[in-house]
């Protein structure tokens, strides 16, 4: 007879022949139990101790491509990721896959007001006591909701609690002290949600083993029209003024100079990192560094584009704007000059909560944020959204174009993409949109 | 103080680790940052920021300039200044703004004119306070400006101080006993004292700037003594697993590092005896420097002009009426389990516990094999 425990974030697995007990990662724990029933070996499962759960049952009506990615889990043997766009209603995806399994669950988030919106809508949905874990709560419940640290903290512990795991944000799951969560709860069952995955081939396949595979993939394209607002984006080159261009073109020259005169090639992201790192004990590459730094800060944040936003705010007095940069810096500039409510990573809590309020309102129609309201805050809809600037990343965008798409009659929401010419932000546009 | 971390510059040998000390080559260097600083009394600590980038390009590595701000930084308070509270001038501008479809400049000039004169300051004044909350916006209010050479001195003993924050063990040599080092190797962990020296294992520890404040008083302490020695065996960069020896004696190093004066437990004594703080009744003064962005001195300030008294613990300031309090209850309770420690704590408005019940004589462990924690009581050192 093969017994099964659980055994601080591993899966021990032991049998009566007097054979040493084997010590396996948790995550394995879905194999080893198919295995053995398609083996049908004798065993007792002493591993899992996930707690019964009152009947989960919601009033949400789930739509159709909601319902298909039920299904397509279901297909997959509960394992999987689904990627829906911002505003596509994951959440109530996720409801619906909760209430398929009746398990006791465990929800991930990347942040404790994620956490918090979660815990809401689940007690909301459900009708019954929802756990939190992070932020410094500890109410461990047959539904809680934790933060990515506190489930990765409490693996060991807790990693035998839970028969089902929904990753929100799975993107953020790869991460080696994120990983650990997937690697040490046994969780036969796990659902990933995510606007975008990107496409790199490591992170995928890495996803694939951790969760499973994509099981259901809906664009924004798909859903656009019928379940989230059609939707348009503008790119708009806007020309740096001659004396940021000057200025610009002198640094971006010490930049490539030194790359030139070094022979040194920046064709990803690692050969970017090692020139970083070089410029920590190598004078003249910081300087390099330096001014890459600053002339890439003249094309995020120059005055013209300031300028254009002004005549674009002025052009569309009524729309709900979301703006967003990539500098604290920009926003505190132009919350100043245009007397835009801001929101950053340095504005506190009741303040951020009292300015949605207050956008939701619609007491005032614009907010400027960097990167804080990306992703994890549930942000009042919107129908204008201009970017000022940003990482180039695919994801980002997404994310952003995500909090104008949500749903309502006669909506058709706009993005305004600012583009400082002729400078590595082109380029930077450019490759996002290839990928 | 420590620097931070980021800043750590040493020479990593088979055979030894060294701090990359700052020499009287680097007197110049100090005396620029040290104007720098003197030049921005009243200014905004973000016009202070860019003279302090430029410094960066005067050719010494940059990590020596942060590291040489940072020292002065810890020199300096730093405060808002504004005319009206900035949350409030915020929220009015973009109120009133918000009443308008579009924000031409003239609309700004008249929302601020406006505004201002429901308030009754001027425009401009409004215009300051709206983000005078800002860590940038701040003003260098006092800056206790140090010659060049101590300059280096402080540098040279913060840089010390954080690399032996990466030790595992450290063994001092001093003549006869000390009964304030002996206390002070106990808050890193257990000692083995004996006359005329002492070594410590480093217990564990989840963030290594609690432990750099405990090395740093150690080393502070050490360097008021006669004859002194330290070795240490350093894991840095903690990426690597085998230590490397450091040694400072007084012989070669004592000229070299300079300490801020150590502050004992300090009651501050404020005429007015009772009243409420807004900072409560226990300050982590790390948890409110860093929510804040001020410094320990800009905080202790604050607590002063707030006319209540405290008890100054190592990291922590606490009423007296409370740490009677505290340490009644934390006396009775049962067992090593952290949750009700915690628990008390939490009941007592406490946040962050951990550092509170080090502060009070308390050890806070984790077992390396189950991950549970558990509370031990210091069997010397219970401070306060």
């Amino acid at each position: 007879m093969i017994v099964l425990r659980f055994d601080r974030g591993a899966l021990v697995v032991e049998d009566d022949q007097g054979k040493p007990p084997v010590r396996r990662r948790a995550n394995e724990y879905a194999g080893v139990l198919r295995e053995l029933r398609e083996w049908s070996t004798d065993f007792r499962d002493e591993a899992l101790k996930a707690p019964p759960v009152e009947p989960l049952r919601s009033r949400f009506e789930a739509r159709d491509y909601q319902s298909e990615a039920v299904v397509g889990w279901e297909k997959a043997g509960f394992r999987g990721i689904v990627v829906l766009p911002t505003g596509a209603g994951k959440t109530i995806m996720a409801i619906k896959a909760m209430e398929r399994l009746q398990v006791a669950t465990l929800v991930v988030v990347p942040t404790i007001v994620l956490m918090e919106q979660w815990r809401g809508v689940l007690a909301d949905a459900f009708g019954v006591e929802v756990g939190a874990l992070g932020g410094g709560s500890s109410d461990i419940q047959p539904i809680t909701v934790s933060t990515y640290d506190s489930a990765a903290l409490r693996a060991r512990e807790l990693g035998d609690r839970f028969a089902l795991i929904v990753f929100d944000e799975v993107h953020h799951l790869p991460a080696p002290s994120n990983a650990r969560i997937a690697l040490n709860y046994l969780a036969p069952h796990r659902l990933g949600l995510t606007a975008t995955l990107g496409r790199d081939e490591g992170v995928l396949q890495e996803l694939e083993e951790l969760v499973g595979p994509v099981v259901y993939e809906k664009g924004v394209e798909e859903l656009a029209g019928k379940h989230l607002s059609d939707y348009t984006v503008h790119t708009v080159n806007v020309p740096l003024a001659p004396s940021e261009k000057l200025e610009y073109d002198r640094q971006f020259a010490v930049y490539k100079g030194f790359l030139q005169r070094r022979g040194i090639k920046i064709r990803s992201a690692r050969d970017y990192l090692l020139f970083v790192k070089r410029s920590g004990v190598d004078p003249e590459a910081r300087r390099a560094l330096m001014g890459r730094n600053t002339a890439m800060d003249i094309a995020l944040n120059s005055r013209s584009k300031e300028e254009y936003l002004r005549n674009l705010l002025a052009a569309n007095p009524d729309e709900k704007t979301l703006i967003f940069t990539r500098h604290n810096k920009l926003v505190y500039r132009i919350s100043r000059s245009l007397l835009i409510p801001a929101i950053t990573h340095q504005t506190v809590k009741e303040e951020r909560e009292e300015i949605l309020d207050r956008f939701r309102r619609g007491v005032y129609r614009r907010i400027i944020t960097s990167q804080v309201l990306d992703e994890g805050i549930d942000v009042p809809d919107a129908s204008l959204a201009v970017i000022l600037s940003g990482t180039g990343s695919s994801r980002e965008f997404i994310q952003r174009l995500g909090r104008v798409l949500r749903k309502k009659e006669g909506k058709e929401a706009t993005l305004y993409e600012l583009v400082s010419f002729g400078t590595a932000e082109t380029r930077m546009s450019r490759r996002r949109k290839e990928t | 103080m420590i620097l931070p971390h980021e800043f750590i510059r040493v020479r990593r040998t088979k055979t030894a680790i060294t701090p990359l000390f700052a020499d009287s080559e680097k007197l110049s260097l100090a005396k620029t940052l040290i104007a720098v600083y003197g030049e921005n009394r009243d200014g905004r600590r973000g016009e202070l920021l860019e003279g302090l980038a430029s410094c960066e390009e005067l050719g010494y590595d940059f990590k020596l300039v942060r590291g040489l701000s940072a020292v002065l930084d810890s020199r300096c308070i730093f405060g808002a200044r504004s005319f009206v509270p900035a949350f409030k001038a915020r929220t009015m501008l973009f109120e009133e703004a918000a009443r308008r479809p579009s924000m031409l400049e003239r609309d700004r000039g008249e929302v601020l004119a406006k505004m201002a004169e429901r308030l009754g300051v001027t425009p401009t004044d409004l215009d300051e306070s709206m983000y005078a909350d800002l860590l940038e916006e701040q003003h260098l209010i006092d800056f206790k400006e140090p010659s060049p050479d101590e300059l280096l001195q402080l540098y040279n003993f913060a840089l010390a101080a954080v690399v032996l924050a990466y030790s595992v063990r450290i063994v001092v040599g001093y003549p006869g006993r000390c009964e304030r080092l002996e206390k002070a190797a106990a808050a890193l962990g257990e000692p083995d004292v004996r006359v005329g020296s002492l070594s410590v294992e480093m217990k564990p520890v989840k963030q290594i700037g609690v432990r750099g404040a405990k090395v740093e008083h150690l080393l502070a302490l050490l360097l008021e003594a006669k004859n002194w020695s330290l070795r240490a065996d350093v894991a840095y960069p903690p990426r690597y697993q085998e230590t490397r020896p450091l040694e400072l004696t007084q012989k070669l190093h004592g000229g070299t590092l300079k300490a801020e004066p150590v502050e004992e437990e300090v009651v501050i004594e404020i005429e007015v005896p009772v009243r409420k703080s807004s900072f409560g009744g226990i300050i982590v003064i790390d948890d409110i420097t860093h929510r804040l962005g001020i410094t320990d001195r800009e905080l202790l300030r604050k607590v002063e002009a707030e006319k209540v008294r405290y008890v100054r613990l190592p990291g922590v300031l606490v009423t007296p009426e409370k740490l009677v309090e505290l340490r009644a209850g934390l006396e009775e309770i049962e067992g090593d389990d952290l949750a009700a420690y915690k628990a008390f704590l939490k009941g007592h408005g406490c946040k962050n516990p951990v550092p509170v019940l080090e502060a009070l004589g308390y050890f806070v462990d984790v077992d390396p094999e189950t991950r549970r924690p558990s509370v031990s009581r210091l069997r010397r050192g219970a401070s306060g």
